[in-house]
C-alpha cells in the first residue's frame, strides 16, 4: 500500500517526532558542553516531564501550554537543584558525574514507579479533530506538539544568541577560561545549564506524553536517539543536530509505515557506526 | 602495595568459609555472581586504564556467550572448543570495531561503544532461528573440561572465585610489567607517552580486543553457570551496572573490579526486603560514595594501609 497521502502524513509525524528528539539532543549537548559529562539522566528527565504533564491534565485539568511551561520551570528548578546538591561535588571529575548521573536517573525511575506503577497510562487527549493536508489526515494532538517543540527551539535559538544569559552560557561552554576573564560568574552557569539542559529533555517528554502513552521507562527510547542525533549531527553543531533529528524521525516513521520496524532500527545502529569511520566529527561539526 | 591485596583477599575468604560453615546456597550463588562480574568488569578495567570508557561491552560479552551457546546446544560441540570459538568471534568483532573507533574523541567513544551494545541486541533479536530470538537459548550444557564437568553451586563456587582472584592477580600483576605501564602512560598523558615511542592508538587497541576477550569469557561463564541466555542477558543494562561497578570499585586499581563487583552484586539482594524500594535505595547508596568516595571503594583500603604504614613510620622513628 503505496500512496501520496500515507508519505506525506509519515512525513509530518517524522518532523514532529525529529523536532522532539532535537530538543532532547540539544538539552543533551548543552549538559555536555559545559559539564563534559553524559547526562544518562537525560531519560528520566524525559520520563519526569512526560509525568507532570500527565498530572497536570489529568488531575488538575489544565490547559495543555500552561502544563508544558510549568513542566519546563518544574524541571529547570529541579535540575538546577541536583547539580547544586549532588553534581557540584564532582565538577572536574567527569567519570564520576557520569556515573552519578546513572544513580539520579535510578532514583528518579523508582520513584516513578513507586507512584504511579509500571503499566503505561494514556494522558486524556489535548486536541480532539484532525487536520487536512491535502489528502493526509493528521490528528491535531501530533501537530500541536511539533508546531510547541519548533517554537521552543526557536525561543531556545532566540535565548542562546540575543540574551545576556544565553550568551554567556554558551561562552562558558566555548572556553571556560577566556569567559570568566570575560567577567562571566561560571560557577552559577552550572546549575543553570544543567537545569536546562534537563528542562529541554522535560519538555520534550511533556509535548510527547499526550500522543504517546506514559510509563517509569519511556525516557529509555528518546536518550538513545538523541545520542544518535549527537553523534550523527556534530556535538555542538545546532544545524548539524536539526538535520540529523529530522532525517531521523522521517526515517523512523516512513520505515514504522512500510518496514518492519526492528529491520530498519538495526541498521540506523549500523549506518551510525559507519558513519563515524567516515566522519568521525558529525555531518555538519568541526574538526578539532 | 601489599596490604592493599590483603584486605580485599581475605574478605574473599571470609565469605568463603563463612558459606562452607554455614553451607547457605543462597550466599554460594551471590558469590559466584560476584566471581563472573568481576570477570566482565575486568575487561572494561583493562580499557579504562588506557583512558577509555566502553559502554559496549555487554555486547562483548553476548557474542561469545551466544557463539558458545549455539555450538554447543545445535552442534554439539564440546564446551572447551565453543567457548574458544566464542572469544575468537569477541575478539575478531573487537578487532575490527576498535580498529574504527579508537581514533575517536572521549564521548563519541562512549556514544558509538553505547550504539554498538544497542545494535547488538537488536541483531540478536532480528535472528530467531538461529539465536532464539527474544526468548534466548535454554539448556545450555555446562562447563566441562575434558571429563570434569562444572555443575552445581559448589563446583562453580570453588571455579569462579578461584579463577576471579588469580585474573585479578594476573592483572595487577601485568601493570607492572613495561607493558603494562605502557598501558597506563596512554592514559596519564597521551602526548608524553606519544612521544617516548609509544603508539598511543595501538595500545589503545590492544587493549581494547584484549579486554573484550576477558569481559567475552565472563559471557560465557555466565551464560553456562545460568544455563541460558537471552539477549536480555546482555543488554545496555550490564554495560552500565559494568562501568558503575568499575568506578564503585575504583577506576586506577586492580582491585577495583572485584571490590565493586563483590559490593554491588548483592547489593540488590541485601535491599529486597523493601522490593518497591530496592532501585531506589541502590541509586542512592551508588550517588553517596560517588560524593564521599570519589575515588571508589578501593581507596578505603589504600587509606587504610597508607595509614598504617604512617604508623610504623612513627614507631620506628619513636
Amino acid at each position: 500500500m503505496f500512496s501520496e497521502t500515507i508519505v506525506i502524513q509519515a512525513i509530518v509525524n517524522g518532523i514532529v517526532i525529529g523536532s522532539l528528539y532535537l530538543l532532547m539532543a540539544i538539552g543533551f549537548t548543552v549538559v555536555f558542553g559545559l559539564m563534559r559529562i553524559v547526562n544518562f539522566s537525560h531519560a528520566e528527565f524525559y520520563m519526569l516531564g512526560a509525568f507532570i504533564c500527565f498530572v497536570g491534565i489529568a488531575y488538575f485539568r489544565l490547559p495543555f501550554i500552561l502544563v508544558v511551561l510549568a513542566t519546563f520551570l518544574i524541571a529547570l528548578a529541579f535540575g538546577s537543584l541536583v547539580e547544586l546538591s549532588i553534581l557540584k561535588r564532582m565538577r572536574g571529575d567527569e567519570l564520576s558525574g557520569m556515573i552519578a548521573t546513572i544513580g539520579i536517573g535510578m532514583i528518579l525511575q523508582s520513584v516513578a514507579l513507586i507512584i504511579f506503577g509500571p503499566d503505561p497510562l494514556a494522558v486524556p487527549s489535548i486536541a480532539k479533530g484532525i487536520i487536512r493536508i491535502g489528502g493526509a489526515v493528521l490528528p491535531k494532538a501530533r501537530i500541536y506538539a511539533g508546531v510547541f517543540s519548533i517554537g521552543v527551539l526557536v525561543t531556545m535559538y532566540f535565548f542562546f544568541h540575543h540574551t545576556r544569559h544565553g550568551r554567556a552560557l554558551r561562552a562558558v561552554v566555548q572556553d571556560r577560561e577566556a569567559a570568566q576573564i570575560q567577567g562571566i560568574n561560571v560557577s552559577v552557569y552550572y546549575p543553570i545549564g544543567f537545569g536546562l539542559g534537563v528542562g529541554l529533555a522535560s519538555l520534550a517528554g511533556a509535548l510527547m506524553a499526550p500522543i504517546f502513552s506514559v510509563y517509569p521507562t519511556v525516557g529509555f527510547g528518546p536518550m538513545v536517539k538523541s545520542f544518535i542525533v549527537v553523534i550523527v549531527g556534530g556535538l555542538g553543531s545546532i544545524p548539524g543536530a536539526a538535520i540529523a533529528a529530522m532525517i531521523l524521525g522521517i526515517s523512523e516513521s516512513l520505515s514504522g509505515t512500510f518496514l518492519k520496524s526492528s529491520y530498519a532500527e538495526m541498521f540506523l545502529f549500523l549506518f551510525v557506526i559507519g558513519l563515524l569511520v567516515l566522519r568521525p566529527q558529525g555531518l555538519l561539526g568541526e574538526k578539532s | 602495595m601489599k596490604k592493599n591485596m590483603v584486605i580485599p583477599a581475605a574478605l574473599v575468604l571470609v565469605a568463603l568459609v563463612y558459606y562452607v560453615s554455614a553451607g547457605n546456597v543462597f550466599y554460594a550463588h551471590m558469590l559466584i555472581m560476584a566471581a563472573i562480574n568481576t570477570v566482565l568488569v575486568s575487561g572494561l578495567s583493562l580499557v579504562a586504564r588506557t583512558g577509555r570508557l566502553s559502554f559496549g561491552h555487554s555486547a562483548f560479552a553476548a557474542i561469545s556467550a551466544y557463539v558458545c551457546a549455539i555450538l554447543t546446544t545445535q552442534y554439539g560441540v564440546s564446551w572447551v572448543l565453543a567457548a574458544l570459538c566464542g572469544l575468537a568471534a569477541t575478539t575478531v568483532v573487537a578487532y575490527l570495531l576498535g580498529s574504527v573507533i579508537v581514533k575517536l574523541r572521549g564521548v563519541y567513544f562512549v556514544l558509538v561503544t553505547f550504539a554498538f551494545a544497542e545494535f547488538t541486541r537488536l541483531a540478536l533479536l532480528e535472528f530467531p532461528e538461529t539465536t532464539g530470538g527474544a526468548s534466548g537459548l535454554a539448556e545450555i550444557p555446562p562447563l566441562g573440561i575434558g571429563g570434569f564437568v562444572i555443575e552445581g553451586v559448589d563446583r562453580w563456587l570453588v571455579f569462579s572465585v578461584l579463577f576471579c582472584i588469580v585474573l585479578t592477580l594476573l592483572m595487577s600483576r601485568f601493570f607492572k610489567t613495561t607493558s603494562g605501564k605502557e598501558y597506563l602512560s596512554v592514559n596519564d598523558n597521551p602526548d608524553l607517552a606519544e612521544s617516548s615511542g609509544i603508539s598511543v592508538s595501538s595500545v589503545q587497541l590492544a587493549s581494547f580486543v584484549i579486554g573484550g576477550a576477558i569481559t567475552g569469557f565472563g559471557g560465557i561463564l555466565m551464560s553456562s553457570y545460568i544455563e541460558f541466555v537471552s539477549p536480555e542477558s546482555f543488554n545496555l543494562h550490564l554495560s552500565i551496572t559494568l562501568v558503575t561497578m568499575l568506578v564503585i570499585g575504583g577506576v586506577n586499581s586492580s582491585w577495583g573490579p572485584l571490590i565493586g563487583a563483590l559490593f554491588l552484586t548483592p547489593l540488590p539482594e541485601i535491599l529486597r526486603g523493601a522490593q518497591e524500594y530496592q532501585h531506589l535505595f541502590y541509586g542512592i547508596v551508588l550517588v553517596l560514595i560517588l560524593m564521599i568516595r570519589p575515588q571508589g571503594l578501593v581507596s578505603i583500603f589504600s587509606g587504610l594501609s597508607s595509614s598504617v604504614g604512617a604508623l610504623k613510620k612513627e614507631k620506628k622513628s619513636a
